[in-house]
């Protein structure tokens, strides 16, 4: 893992199995650091480790970046999942419900989507496939 | 290049320029669009064994014969063809033996801009590789370690899982319990994942898998853990675990536990 | 395909009123078929209250030779018999579940004690009062 001095970011390269481990913990100590409720924690490393392992799984190499985003007064945590894959031809039919892959319970695309707030996806067939998602903390008062 | 560096006499001329790379220590060599050598360093010398008197001219991939050579994989034949400078691993054959190399391609172009060839150095990554093999087996003995089957009761095995469960992992798991409900006769399993990291969509197609293959074998799996924070995340993620019982903590598993095996625990006077 | 008899001197007989069918360790599309027959034609001679698939040995399944087993176990439930397959091992385990196969209400259990003690129950659920002849 390097930690970009400039923005503070913290970068894993994926490129085995394992990697996708230490993208999850890196997500859990990150958010909780930052204050994120334990639902929060999990349910944001879960959205990571969708994504990261479908870079592993698809594209076999790639590079996840994690760090902190301000929005005027509220706090929020971002990851970016880039790959060099195939790529995905149909984003729409993907991101459906329960569109398998040959491996069950699909790309987890909706999922990331649904549990993050903001989320964002660019891929063409043949030159990878790039997505970029937030969460802002929930303040006790929420 | 007669450029001054800052606080130093030195000048580097062509000599000079031309010693600094023979002394790199790593192989570094320029070829040209045909991939003929037109330099290799003292460093790429020595780890093909060569002088450069026999091997000048000479194809690159005759001095290496790598697994990439003269296929679509070379990266000097992309990056002459407009790819991006790229490092990747590769292996070499050197005097019959072969060497696990990693390699950095880029382009070599002359003043004007135009592509003359290209540039390459080697990294000699054998002791890398060693070591990664040697995290792997010790990362395999401590998932073996890390799967301990405990007996809770007579034909009740419980499983605690901690960490990030990956496919890899999630099959040395099955592998274990089924194995383990064979030599107990288990008819309970309790899966306990309140140490999982995450349970994304992969992890839940595995645990329906594991309870499909335990039930087949006539033992019911509850798969204890689910915090709140899991299943808010379960529920986010759409998943339906469908016939798999679950609990949020190992007393109500154990009291499922012995339902099922149509026990009851009453208080002595 | 073999008939009737020779299934029976293959292990077929009846355990207190329950059939017990022992089941080979491969079971290709021709014995599955046969199996199938002869099981159907026992449980009807022998008015059986049960039958125990004994699928200890079995090694070897494809998905069509596991669905003839399953669906014997379904026509068994329609002739009025209960049924349980004992002993599945973990290699067909892993096998049918990674070829998708499903066992899907079909009950199982893991001893043949615990299938014995399955059809019982299941008979005086059914009849009540009524126990199948002398048994285990």
């Amino acid at each position: 893992m390097e930690n970009n001095g400039i923005s503070e970011e913290t970068i894993i390269d994926l490129a085995q199995l394992s990697d996708h481990a230490q993208v999850v913990y890196a997500v859990r100590h990150l958010t909780a650091q930052m204050g994120f409720d334990e639902s929060q924690q999990y349910l944001i490393a879960t959205a990571a480790s969708e994504a990261s392992t479908n870079v592993i799984r698809y594209a076999e190499k790639g590079r996840v970046r994690l760090r902190a985003v301000e929005d005027g007064e509220r706090v929020g945590f971002e990851f970016r999942v880039e790959d060099h894959g195939p790529g995905i031809e149909n984003i729409d039919a993907a991101m459906e419900e329960g569109v398998s892959n040959g491996h069950g319970l699909g790309l987890g695309l909706s999922s990331i989507k649904r549990i993050m707030d903001e989320f964002d996806i660019q891929s063409k067939p043949g030159s990878g496939t790039r997505i970029v998602a937030r969460k802002w903390r929930r303040n006790a008062e929420d | 290049m007669n450029e001054k560096i800052d606080g130093s006499s030195v000048e580097i001329d062509g000599d000079l320029a031309i010693q600094i790379l023979d002394q790199l220590p790593t192989p570094v060599m320029a070829v040209d669009l045909d991939l003929n050598l037109i330099f290799m360093n003292d460093a790429g010398l020595k780890l093909a064994g060569k002088d450069w008197a026999e091997i000048k001219g000479r194809h690159c991939y005759e001095i290496f014969d790598s697994l990439h050579c003269q296929t679509p994989e070379c990266r000097m034949k992309q990056a002459m063809g407009g790819s991006d400078t790229c490092t990747v691993r590769n292996e070499a054959k050197i005097d019959g033996k072969s060497i696990p190399i990693e390699y950095t391609a880029a382009v070599l172009k002359d003043k004007a801009g135009n592509v003359i060839g290209g540039l390459e150095y080697i990294l000699d990554i054998t002791e890398r590789v060693q070591q990664e093999k040697k995290l792997q087996e010790q990362s395999r003995t401590i998932m073996e370690i890390s799967t301990p089957v405990i007996k809770l009761w007579d034909r009740v095995i419980i499983l605690p899982v901690v960490g990030v469960i990956d496919s890899l992992r999630a099959q040395q798991m099955m592998k274990t319990m089924l194995k383990k409900i064979t030599e107990t006769l288990a008819k309970v399993i309790i899966l306990d994942i309140a140490g999982v990291a995450t349970v994304d969509t992969a992890v839940a197609n595995h645990l329906i898998k594991i309870a499909k293959a335990t039930k087949l074998m006539g033992c019911r799996c509850i798969v204890s853990g689910i915090s709140p924070a899991v299943a808010e995340t379960l529920v986010q993620l759409g998943i339906e675990l469908g016939d798999v019982t679950t609990n949020s903590n190992l007393q109500d598993s154990l009291a499922d536990a012995f339902a099922i095996l149509k026990l009851e625990v009453v208080q002595t006077k | 395909m073999e008939d009737v008899e020779s299934f029976s001197a293959l292990g077929m007989h009846t355990v207190g009123g329950f059939l017990v069918v022992p089941v080979n360790a491969e079971l290709d599309d021709n014995y599955a078929l046969g199996l199938q027959k002869a099981v159907l034609r026992k449980v009807n001679e022998t008015a059986a209250k049960g039958v125990l698939f004994d699928v200890s040995v079995l090694r070897i399944v494809d998905a069509y030779s596991f669905s003839v087993l399953t669906n014997t176990a379904k026509m068994v439930s329609m002739l009025g018999a209960d049924m349980v397959f004992v002993g599945f091992q973990p290699g067909v385990v892993s096998a049918a579940v990674d070829l998708g196969l499903d066992l899907g209400n079909i009950p199982t259990a893991i001893t043949m004690d615990d299938g014995f003690a399955f059809l019982r129950n299941r008979a005086v659920k059914r009849f009540g009062s009524r126990k199948p002849e002398s048994g285990p």
